[in-house]
């Protein structure tokens, strides 16, 4: 308990120390809700992005989440607007299996991020009582990861490119522009899944 | 001095975070403890024990994949297939796929139609990614070919890919065979209870709900299975009924039935809790009509679906249902409460300009072309709300590329039938050139 008390303290002043020095200009923050890959591509994540300093560093802090507003719901009649649960399940899933991570193209290199902090809830939703009684405002009995947070380490002055990577492949992009003290994020980007190509034999 | 304290910061901050992130990532799943009567049971037994163990630890987020995981080390593939075939690909699949599992091709066939894209996406990948197999599967099953793995099959042709021998995989599953007989439900069904095996004589509750959730998997649009669904809503077993009403609600919104559900909401003859989870069903049709129907539900509040109603036109509504909200006179302070909300919520949504997002528009473009198809006199006053609307969200020649983008996505099953399905859509992407000045 001690140990997860000091790891939780412990990631509380990191974040702190990534955060306290930023000035009051010239550090950016973008949202952006993430567009699932489909046909018809429906909005099932929250994502923000931000530029922090760390006396003269600058990181992006880079979040993907399951609950906000304008996210669709699963279909059916559990899902409410707001709350994607099959999003929460992928982040437990990809957190679980760490496949999930932040990189940093710099100079034709990766350089990893770091995960900051999950955060944990309940997920909004209806639910079918036993009795057959349809309630309105419920919630997922279970706990689910809602929100992922990753920093980059220390972003390069001029332009660069940070994705977030699920199973290995990138899913979203962050672009920032830094001068100096000074960063900006473009833009945040949902990638597409490279389309499977047809092969022969089973997976190579 | 102040140098080395800040890099003893940063070296700490370091630390720190490799710590943090140590502890935010939880422990990977390992294979569920199989029940020591296990090899007592028989498939129906394993499925019963399976399903107990999930529906019995709700909170525990990893049993789904824990049993997977333990199905696989124990060879139960007709188990997993199961899973793969009433639940969906997500967990069943990558285990079938990791043994190379007889049933492998067909349970991803079944899956390349489900509505959630992860099952889609990924049991089509597992065809592609033995696209000689699977076509070869393909040419020994040509009844698979067609409907919803058309697309698959049609991309493994043009690929150039040589089909290669597939007898080591189990022929196509016939989705009338799996669905039709278990929904067709007698009056009287039988709880499992504690036995082992069944009694090929007695009909369970469990196996007509398995067979509703093979219905959401399965993408089953079929009218005939849509109407054994809608008629087990008035099965005397609660669970059945719920679960009906839930696959109903689950169904591509084009093919939630319309007529019956709303007849369903209105009806003085069923009971409260039916006409509620009714109107909710309704509430997931695409048809513009559901609107109008949502609202008169929701101004009434002697009908028991008039929360859900409510509740409902906040998720799908827009200004004008907003305004329709507001106009609605109540002194209980909770349904002014739900009122509000539900306003709040369409507020939100434009706010946040969703009506530009290709499900929300269709939707509105869809009501204009409908009233349009159906000479409606409130056609004309819809097409110029409409019209302010979006380019209040899109303006300065942006309402163009939005609509250019949109009528480039396919479209979706209509909630039309006959001859409408085609005028409408045509109605439609006249009404969109209109609005993109074409």
């Amino acid at each position: 308990m001690l140990r997860l008390t000091c790891l939780v303290t412990g990631s509380l002043v990191a974040l702190h120390l990534l955060c306290a020095a930023a000035p009051p200009h010239g550090f950016d923050e973008r949202t952006a809700l993430y567009m699932e890959d489909a046909p018809i591509p429906r909005p099932v994540a929250s994502v923000g992005a931000k530029v922090v300093a760390s006396g003269a560093d600058v990181h992006l802090v880079v979040s993907v989440g399951a609950l906000g507003d304008g996210i669709d719901p699963l279909p059916g009649l559990e899902g409410v607007s707001g709350a994607n649960l099959r999003t929460a399940e992928e982040l437990d899933r990809l957190l679980r299996e760490q496949g999930l991570q932040l990189v940093t193209r710099i100079d034709g290199r990766s350089e990893p991020g770091t995960l900051l902090s999950v955060q944990h809830a309940r997920l909004p939703a209806r639910r079918l009582r036993p009795d057959g009684r349809l309630d309105l405002r419920a919630e997922t009995e279970a706990v689910w990861p809602t929100r992922a947070t990753f920093a980059t380490s220390n972003l390069p002055d001029g332009e660069s490119w940070s994705y977030l990577e699920a199973d290995s492949v990138p899913r979203l992009a962050v672009h920032v522009r830094r001068t100096g003290a000074f960063a900006r994020v473009l833009a945040i980007d949902s990638l597409r899944e490279p389309a499977p190509a047809v092969r022969s034999g089973g997976p190579q | 001095m102040i140098g080395l304290a800040r890099g003893f910061a940063l070296l700490l901050a370091t630390v720190l975070l490799a710590a943090a992130a140590l502890a935010q990532a939880p422990p990977k799943v390992t294979p569920a403890s199989l029940p020591a009567d296990w090899q007592q049971r028989d498939l129906e037994g394993k499925w019963v024990a399976y399903r107990a163990a999930v529906d019995g630890n709700p909170k525990d987020t990893t049993v789904p994949q824990a049993w997977a995981l333990a199905l696989a080390q124990s060879r139960d593939f007709e188990l997993l297939e199961w899973i793969g075939i009433f639940e969906g690909w997500r967990w069943a699949g990558p285990q079938l796929v990791k043994a190379d599992a007889p049933q492998l091709l067909r349970v991803a066939v079944w899956n390349v139609g489900a509505p959630d894209s992860h099952n889609k996406d990924t049991a089509r990948k597992a065809l592609l990614d033995r696209g000689d197999v699977a076509l070869g599967w393909f040419e020994a099953n040509p009844g698979a070919v067609s409907g919803k793995a058309a697309p698959v099959h049609a991309e493994l042709v043009a690929s150039g890919v040589r089909p290669a021998p597939a007898g080591h995989y189990l022929p196509a599953l016939d989705a009338m065979q799996l669905l039709v007989p278990w929904l067709d439900a007698p009056a009287e069904l039988t709880e499992w209870g504690d036995r082992r095996k069944q009694d090929s004589k007695v009909r369970y509750v469990h196996q007509v709900t398995r067979a509703l959730s093979g219905v959401i998997v399965h993408g089953a649009t079929d009218d005939l299975v849509v109407t054994k669904v809608v008629a087990l809503t008035k099965h005397g077993n609660v669970a059945l009924r719920t679960t009906a009403f839930k696959t109903l609600a689950a169904l591509p919104g084009g093919c939630v039935p319309v007529e019956a559900l709303h007849k369903m909401a209105m009806s003085g003859a069923e009971e409260a809790e039916q006409r509620r989870l009714a109107t909710m069903a309704l509430s997931y049709s695409t048809h513009p009509r559901v609107i109008e129907l949502l609202a008169a539900i929701a101004k009434e509040p002697t009908y028991p679906g008039c929360d859900v109603a409510v509740d409902r036109l906040g998720e799908i509504g827009d200004p004008t249902t907003s305004a329709m909200l507001a106009r609605i006179e109540t002194r209980d302070p909770e349904r002014l409460r739900h009122i509000a909300s539900s306003i709040s919520k369409i507020q939100q949504r434009q706010r946040a300009a969703e009506f530009l997002r290709p499900v929300p528009l269709r939707r509105l473009l869809e009501r204009v072309a409908w009233l349009r198809v159906t000479k409606d006199p409130a056609a004309a006053a819809e097409a110029k709300t409409t019209e302010e609307l979006l380019r209040q969200l899109a303006p300065q020649g942006q309402l163009g590329t939005v609509l250019e983008a949109f009528l480039n996505l396919p479209a979706p099953i209509s909630p039309f039938r006959g001859e409408e399905v085609e005028r409408v859509e045509q109605q439609l992407r006249a009404y969109a050139n209109e609005l993109r000045g074409r």
